[in-house]
């Protein structure tokens, strides 16, 4: 016999028949089961223990939740606008929060966390490792012990685990949290957990394990190729993703930032959208504030305004997925060198 | 190319109209390199690097009418297709007209830019006014 759900004001059934996970019944220990095997997944992906993952919907929103949860707050100067936007009070003297990325966004570049956290031993410690976690090993354990890690932001969307779900890592799990108590009390505005969601993050994160070694093996050489050729085949480029000779541990495997000055992102890139290619800029003009990329004018922030403001705005993003095909490098070079020649030539400045 | 909306190639809609993409892809008027190529006789250049839009006006007047036109453009899309655009406007109008054509305009012949966008149709015909100024000062 079919059984009766009589918890539906706890929440009516998902579409997969899970309930409430904060109910007692077997359709709300279902999804709770899930959940928790979701967060060894997780755990286990980012080397931490399954106590120190706490879901939340997105990694903006951990983000949110954590920064606002502190009174001071210093950051670099490449952070994620979820982070710079949560801050009310810059404070690079007292700061009571410290926050450093592990890989940047745009650039790939890879930070020494433990370098800028040094500098900061009163202040707890953040990392949002969001775009490093799946396309490099990340074992905040490690992390944390060598560097005083206290939190790092983990998000699902980025290891292709679907929109609705991210981690908020805190160290030593409950204990970390009460330590934080502008923080713990207000998780309880997180509200029910998105059973599926955080699922799927689990799923996300058990393949993204294969995926590291795909990035490593495959991804990074031809992220390496496309470099080279564009240096051999463009002129007046400058390479935002930082190169050298241990190139691992200065950039992610699958990350290419170049600025063609003399050409505009936005330009370049719908260029290359109409030649069936998709990419992204930091130009000013493709942004919704109208600001030309914080990362690469604090990158160039050493060169004159006017010329800093170029090298953002001639900025585009290859950034590889794991099963990019192998004539990626083939069919953006068959494109992209006409395209930046015509774009220069109309272009006002006269090369 | 540019008008194609062949099914097989079903692609999400831009936030550009057809004709900002039509303008853009296949811009008319355009000086490709050397200004010296094109014979002008007024030449209006506004906006700058920082913004990230800049773009030069290249008219040939005669007897008060503008019979030829180029431009440049260092730009976004909706910078490269409202020169395009406003290069097609003008052509053949008296210099009156032309100092007529307002932001409004060019944005219409577009079918429309997005409002952060709009900024880019200003800029077009303050290039023109430019010229236009130029072209007329010497001889007061």
């Amino acid at each position: 016999m079919s059984r009766l759900f009589l918890d539906y004001n706890a929440g009516a059934l998902d579409p997969g028949g899970l309930g409430n996970p904060n109910g007692l019944h077997e359709e709300s220990r279902h999804a709770d089961i899930l959940i928790s095997r979701a967060r060894d997944q997780v755990a286990n992906l980012v080397g931490a223990d399954p106590s120190e993952i706490f879901f939340f919907p997105s990694a903006s929103l951990v983000n949110y939740f954590l920064i606002t949860s502190f009174a001071r707050v210093h950051t670099s100067p490449f952070e994620h606008p979820s982070v710079i936007k949560s801050i009310s009070e810059f404070d690079s003297k007292n700061p009571t929060l410290v926050s450093c990325m592990l890989a940047n966004n745009e650039t790939g570049e890879i930070y020494n966390i433990e370098h800028f956290f040094s500098k900061f031993p009163n202040a707890k410690k953040h990392s949002d490792v969001s775009q490093a976690v799946g396309k490099i090993p990340v074992n905040l354990t490690a992390i944390a012990d060598k560097t005083g890690l206290d939190f790092a932001t983990i998000s699902a969307q980025k290891i292709g685990g679907g929109k609705g779900s991210a981690a908020l890592y805190i160290r030593g799990g409950k204990a970390g949290l009460k330590a934080t108590t502008a923080l713990k009390y207000r998780l309880f505005a997180l509200g029910t957990p998105n059973a599926e969601a955080i699922r799927n993050f689990g799923a996300a994160a058990d393949r993204a394990a294969k995926n590291i070694k795909k990035f490593k093996q495959h991804i990074r050489p031809m992220r390496d190729n496309l470099r080279a050729r564009i240096q051999a085949e463009i002129p007046n480029i400058i390479m935002n993703t930082p190169a050298g000779a241990t190139t691992e541990l200065c950039s992610l495997p699958n990350t290419l930032d170049v600025s063609f000055p003399g050409a505009e992102g936005e330009s370049i890139m719908l260029m290359l959208d109409a030649a069936g290619i998709a990419t992204s800029t930091g130009s000013a003009c493709a942004t919704m504030d109208g600001k030309p990329s914080h990362v690469l004018m604090a990158m160039h922030k050493n060169e004159p305004t006017e010329r800093a403001a170029e090298i953002a705005h001639g900025s585009i993003r290859f950034s590889f997925p794991p099963n990019a095909p192998p004539d990626t490098v083939d069919r953006i070079m068959n494109v992209l060198p006409n395209i930046i020649a015509n774009l220069r030539a109309i272009s006002t400045e006269v090369k | 190319m540019s008008k194609s909306t062949n099914s097989s190639n079903a692609s999400a809609p831009w936030a550009y109209s057809e004709k900002v993409k039509e303008h853009f892809l296949e811009p008319k008027n355009f000086l490709m390199g050397d200004e010296k190529q094109f014979d002008f006789n007024a030449k209006g250049t506004v906006g700058n690097k920082i913004c990230g839009d800049e773009m030069t006006m290249y008219l040939k007047i005669e007897q008060g009418r503008v019979v030829d036109v180029r431009w440049k453009t260092y730009g976004c899309a909706s910078a490269i297709a409202s020169t395009s655009a406003l290069s097609e406007m003008v052509k053949g109008k008296t210099l009156d007209q032309a100092l007529k054509i307002t932001p409004e305009q060019i944005a219409d012949y577009l079918d429309g830019l997005p409002e952060r966008k709009f900024h880019c149709s200003v800029l077009g015909s303050e290039a023109l006014a430019q010229a236009v100024e130029e072209y007329r000062a010497p001889k007061k």
